[in-house]
């Protein structure tokens, strides 16, 4: 249930004029909730920046989240982190 | 990626079967000025909360729609977690906090210019919520408006 939450937690957030970025980590269930900016994640629950310790990993999707909240022109736009 | 059939089979049973709401299209709030000098606030699902602050509630059912502040660079020997999901695999965040609130990479992309600051604090709510109208109506925008206070521009959410 937490990629629901998450996503009603963005639009609530979106309706009071802040910009969000919602990790998704379970594809299915955020569709449902429709935020405005995913970033899908490949990585397993409980760690929706990737695992523990692996920096450039985690740099990598933080930069990525900043990058799709700059470019995203239309709402509901997913962008997907793959692993190297 | 982790897909519904990655659940236990009650778990997926549940959302398989789970009334979601029909939801119109969202707002997409632009950012008005560059990331480089964006104030950057998380809000997480993860059931985290201060280790002197009262746990979320520990039964499915109670769909606790509550929240906690966390101070921004917190470290898990101050924080708990608190979570009704059995999918939640908390040794991540245990060993390593940037898996669900990256301190300290958004630290890093401020020192490298890429980013303007951190809030002083983010945000948890327990991410377990079969019944929603408690957050959507009033704990959700009560953060909202908490982060506006702050002058938060951007939120990165962070489910687990």
């Amino acid at each position: 249930m937490c990629n629901q939450t998450a996503g009603l937690i963005a639009r609530a957030l979106e309706e009071n004029e802040i910009a969000t970025v919602m990790i998704s980590l379970l594809d299915e269930v955020t569709k449902k909730t429709r935020p405005p900016r995913v970033l899908s994640v490949p990585f397993g629950f409980g760690q929706p920046l990737g695992p523990p310790e692996e920096v450039a990993v985690q740099r990598a999707v933080l930069q990525l989240a900043l990058k799709l909240a700059s470019e995203a022109e239309r709402p509901e736009t997913w962008w997907h982190y793959e692993a190297p | 990626m982790a897909d519904l059939k990655d659940l236990e089979p009650a778990s997926r049973r549940f959302l398989e079967r789970y009334p979601f709401p029909d939801l119109p299209a969202p707002i997409l709030t632009p950012l008005s000025k560059p990331v480089s000098r964006c104030r950057l606030a998380f809000v997480t699902t993860a059931g985290l909360h201060k280790q002197d602050e009262p746990p979320f509630s520990r039964f499915f059912e109670k769909s606790d729609c509550s929240y906690r502040e966390i101070p921004n660079q917190a470290s898990m020997n101050e924080l708990a977690i608190s979570h009704t999901s059995k999918e939640f695999n908390r040794d991540g965040v245990n060993k390593d906090i940037n898996v669900v609130l990256p301190f300290d990479r958004a630290e890093e992309l401020i020192a490298s210019g890429n980013l303007g600051t951190v809030n002083r604090r983010h945000f948890s709510f327990m991410g377990s919520l079969p019944r929603t109208g408690d957050l959507r109506k009033r704990t959700a925008p009560e953060v909202a408006r908490k982060l506006k206070e702050d002058q938060v521009d951007l939120v990165l959410l962070t489910p687990v």
